[in-house]
C-alpha cells in the first residue's frame, strides 16, 4: 500500500532566501540599525549583546522565542554577517544557518539585501518536518502574544 | 498567516504529518498511534488537507492519507515573509529617524 510521495526535484536547502528593501537614507544611517542594539530592537528584536565579530548573541523574537548565533563579519556601512538558529531546536540548531545583510548605494538611498543560507527545507531532507515544527512553535508563541 | 504554518501550530498534527511522510495510512491506522479519538484525528487530517500538507485518495472504501512535500516547501515562503516584514520594519524605522533629524535640523535653522 505504500506509494512514493511526490518529489520536488531541486534541493531547496541549497538555495538561499533573498529579501530586498530600498531605504531613503544613507548607508551609514542604515548600518547603525544593524549594529546598535537599541535600534536593532526597533525592527528585529531585543539583542542580548552588542554586535561585534566573534560575539555570540541571542535575539528575542516575540515573547518566548529566541534565535541565537554569532557575528561572523561586520564591515561598517558595507555588510553584517551572522549565524542564525532557533534555541532548543535540534533541526535548526544555533549557528546552523547564515544571514548576510549587504548595503549598497542605490537611487539616492540604500539598497538592503538580506540573504539567508542553509535553511533545511528540501522535502527529502530529514530536517524538513523539524523545521516545520520549529515554525509551528514560533507561530504558537506569536499568536499568544 | 500561511494556512500551512497554522496547521502545524498543533503538535498532534505535526506528529501525524511525520507518520504519513513516507507511507500512506488510513485514519484508523493513524488513530492507533495516538491516545485521542478517531474523530479527532479525522478533524486534524481535514485541517492538514485544507492546508495542502497532505494528499487524500480513495481505494475502495478506504481513504489513504500521505504527506504532500510541496506543502512543506511552501513553509519556506513563511520564513521569507518573516524577513520581508523585518526589512519593512527596518525601512520604516530608518526613514522615521531620518525625517525626525531633518525636522530637527530645519527647526535649528529657523531659530
Amino acid at each position: 500500500m505504500s506509494q512514493p510521495t511526490p518529489r520536488v526535484d531541486e534541493p531547496l536547502d541549497q538555495q538561499p532566501l533573498l529579501s530586498e528593501q530600498w531605504i531613503r537614507a544613507p548607508r551609514s544611517a542604515v548600518f547603525d540599525f544593524l549594529v546598535n542594539p537599541v535600534k536593532l530592537a526597533r525592527w528585529l528584536g531585543e539583542f542580548t549583546d552588542t554586535p561585534e565579530v566573534g560575539q555570540d548573541y541571542g535575539v528575542a523574537i516575540g515573547p518566548d522565542h529566541v534565535a541565537r548565533g554569532r557575528f561572523v563579519s561586520i564591515e561598517p556601512n558595507e555588510h553584517v554577517v551572522f549565524t542564525w538558529g532557533w534555541e532548543h531546536s535540534p533541526h535548526v540548531p544555533v549557528g546552523s544557518t547564515t544571514v548576510t545583510i549587504t548595503l549598497t548605494d542605490h537611487d539616492g538611498g540604500t539598497s538592503v539585501l538580506l540573504r539567508h543560507d542553509g535553511l533545511p527545507m528540501g522535502p527529502e531532507d530529514e530536517h524538513a518536518v523539524g523545521w516545520a515544527e520549529c515554525l509551528g512553535r514560533l507561530v504558537e508563541q506569536w499568536e499568544t502574544s | 498567516m500561511d494556512a500551512a504554518v497554522r496547521a502545524l501550530a498543533e503538535p498532534t498534527r505535526r506528529e501525524i504529518l511525520d507518520l504519513v511522510r513516507h507511507t500512506e495510512r488510513t485514519v484508523s491506522d493513524i488513530a492507533s498511534e495516538f491516545d485521542v479519538s478517531r474523530p479527532a484525528i479525522s478533524q486534524h487530517l481535514r485541517v492538514l488537507a485544507d492546508a495542502e500538507l497532505v494528499n487524500v485518495r480513495s481505494e475502495g472504501t478506504r481513504r489513504l492519507y500521505s504527506a504532500r512535500p510541496e506543502g512543506l516547501v511552501e513553509l519556506r515562503s513563511w520564513m521569507d515573509q518573516f524577513w520581508n516584514d523585518a526589512l519593512s520594519n527596518l525601512k520604516v524605522e530608518v526613514e522615521r529617524e531620518q525625517w525626525n533629524e531633518r525636522k530637527a535640523a530645519s527647526k535649528r535653522r529657523k531659530k
